[in-house]
């Protein structure tokens, strides 16, 4: 059932975040391949690639929810859309508030996602994920 | 012999004849007599006879007389029966006419009554609209979202006041016909009272007739001075009516003004309500995004200096690495504070109230500041709780913030002891909860529950001065109070009120 943890697709207009995120994510775990997309629409265009080695399929998805143009819930929508082949094994919602319970509600009634978490992105967040759902 | 007898019988015989003769001679002179008297009687019969012819006479001549003065008589019968037949009529008429005065009179009193019934009315409706306007006036006091409910309290007290308008218009033509019928009754009365004394003098005509028909008079022109009585009280009661109505009127008239005023007033109200609605949800708004954008750029800063303080660590020397702290220790103060204000600016969304027990939501409470608690070895005595209707989790923050406040403001080395009481109060619920901690000075009795005030240096006690205000919003929305009582180093408690409200 669960796989390895290769690759993580960021979608987050913030290049800021984009950029604290992935450094998080190399400095526990340096193998791991971090893509990351300022947009929706290369997020999901990155998804549909024919993949190689230099276009590596996304095993996890970290996704912003408050971007210009598509946000993460439209994200979602199109992405739901997807051939199976082209989806990931879990997609975590990166909440910018906690406390925002109207985002909570939902992220928890769409039921797309797997997990929803409050930025930033800490390695102790990622060990929790990796566990959950990777070996 | 024989012949002697004979002889004597002869003698005797000739002696009977002589007898006889001297009878008889006497009988004729009694008859010569008696015819003498005979004819003197017929002489007599005659005359007599004479005077019964001119007696005969007479009695004809006496009986024509009697027959003319029976004729007469016959006529002068007639007459009467004629004028007789003229008084039933003339006295059906009277009694006819009494009777349709009879019957004005008494549509005249069911006018009246009907009048009465509708001044009552008027005044019920005049006491309903005083309530109703001091209910207005309470109740535009009370609460400006009730506001809306007001303007259409008003505009149904306009309605009922137009209605009223109708009203009076109404009685004003009621009034104004039962004047005119009152005239129409006084000219029925002049009319009877002519056709009375044309009785009267009729009557006097007749004796017997007349003082039946006098004393029936009497009676009728008794009974019509009884009804002019009634009619001229009836009109004076129609006159003080119309005053009263238009007194009523000036009322409605001053009441609609002022219930014009009080529309202009809720409609004020209402605008103000809507523009300080509308400033509020602004506001909550402004702060909420406000503070939720102010989070992402101080974020990106706690990012870098994370990378900074890890990537370039070896390079800094001692002095930048003390300030790298001080900067983390700022970013990590500020995002509390904007998380804080995030918050508070949240406050009061909950509109869904829950029947909860308080023992049960302060035990959670409890459990939740376990850490802390224990750390302290603090002691908390939970009495007696209510259930109620509250917006629990706003409930819960107020206690949490209150314990932990109890908790925190303690002096050193001193074990912290805290009390939470209840207490039923009329129609609320007071709670309290009380320490043995250092204490409120009385001058910052009010100030403590402002935003952001601190009484404290945050290095001896750590804070956000936003909890005490959290609480005073909580309890105001649960249109309950909240205060302190303190003295300085012995202890303080807070206290505060929940009223029961309904789900």
């Amino acid at each position: 059932m669960k796989e390895e943890l290769d690759c993580i697709l960021l979608v987050d207009d913030n290049a800021d975040d984009n950029f604290f995120h992935e450094w998080e994510i190399k400095k526990c775990c340096p193998d791991i391949t971090v893509v990351a997309k300022q947009t929706g629409i290369d997020g999901l265009g990155y998804l549909k690639l024919e993949k190689d080695k230099k276009n590596q399929h996304p095993d996890l998805i970290f996704l912003d929810i408050n971007m210009p143009g598509m946000n993460g819930w439209e994200f979602l929508a199109e992405y739901n859309k997807l051939d199976e082949k082209y989806k990931s094994k879990a997609i975590v919602v990166m909440l910018t508030t906690s406390e925002n319970p109207d985002d909570r509600a939902k992220a928890k009634s769409l039921n797309l996602t797997s997990d929803f978490k409050t930025k930033p992105l800490t390695q102790a967040m990622l060990k929790e994920i990796k566990d959950k759902y990777f070996i | 012999m024989t012949l002697t007898i004979t002889k004597k019988e002869l003698a005797f015989q000739n002696e009977e004849k002589e007898k006889r003769a001297a009878e008889l001679l006497a009988a004729n002179k009694e008859l010569a007599f008696q015819n003498k008297e005979k004819e003197k009687r017929a002489a007599e019969l005659d005359i007599a006879n004479k005077e019964l012819a001119f007696q005969n006479n007479q009695k004809e001549k006496r009986a024509e007389e009697l027959i003319i003065a029976n004729k007469e008589l016959a006529f002068q019968n007639l007459v009467k029966e004629k004028r007789a037949a003229e008084l039933v009529i003339a006295n059906e008429e009277l009694a006819f006419q009494n009777k349709e005065k009879e019957k004005r009179a008494a549509e005249l009193s069911i006018a009246n009554i009907e009048l009465a019934y509708q001044n009552e009315e008027k005044e019920k409706r005049a006491a309903e609209l005083s309530i109703a306007n001091k209910e207005l006036a309470y109740q535009n006091e009370e609460k400006e979202k009730r506001a809306a409910e007001f303007s259409i309290a008003n505009k149904e007290l306009a309605f009922q006041n137009k209605e009223k308008e109708k009203r009076a218009a109404e009685l004003s033509v009621a009034n104004k016909e039962l004047a005119f019928q009152n005239i129409e009754k006084e000219k029925r009365a002049e009319e009877l009272v002519i056709a009375n004394k044309e009785l009267a003098f009729q009557n006097q005509v007749k004796e017997k007739r007349a003082a039946e028909l006098i004393i029936a008079n009497e009676e009728l022109a008794f009974q019509n001075h009884e009804k002019e009585k009634r009619a001229a009280e009836l009109s004076v009661a129609n006159i003080e009516l119309a005053y009263q109505n238009e007194e009523k009127e000036h009322r409605a008239a001053e009441l609609i003004i002022a219930n014009n005023e009080l529309v202009f007033q809720n409609e004020e109200k209402e605008k103000r309500a809507t523009e300080l609605i509308i400033a509020n949800k602004g506001l909550e708004q402004f702060s909420y995004i406000a503070s939720h954008d102010l989070q992402e750029p101080l974020r990106t800063v706690s990012n870098y200096m994370r990378v900074f303080e890890v990537d370039y660590k070896e390079r800094l020397d001692e002095n930048a690495n003390k300030y790298i702290q001080s900067i983390n220790s700022a970013i990590t103060r500020m995002s509390m504070l904007i998380r804080a204000l995030l918050n508070f600016s949240r406050l009061g969304h909950n509109t869904e109230l829950t029947f909860v027990d308080c023992k049960n939501l302060i035990d959670v409470v409890l459990l939740d500041l376990g850490t802390m608690i224990k750390n302290s070895n603090a002691i908390v005595e939970v009495l007696e709780m209510p259930k109620l209707n509250i917006y629990e989790v706003e409930i819960r923050q107020v206690f949490q913030n209150l314990i932990t406040n109890a908790i925190k403001f303690q002096k050193e080395g001193v074990q912290p002891v805290i009390t939470i009481r209840s207490e039923r109060i009329d129609n609320e619920w007071k709670f309290s909860v009380t320490d043995n901690g250092i204490g409120i000075n009385q001058l910052y009795f009010e100030r403590i529950f402002d935003i952001f005030q601190r009484l404290h240096t945050n290095d001896k006690y750590e804070g956000n001065g936003i909890g005490l205000s959290n609480c005073k919003k909580i309890i105001e929305s649960h249109q309950g109070k909240i205060w302190v009582e303190s003295k300085p180093e012995q202890g303080t408690t807070f206290y505060f009120t929940i009223p029961n409200l309904t789900l």
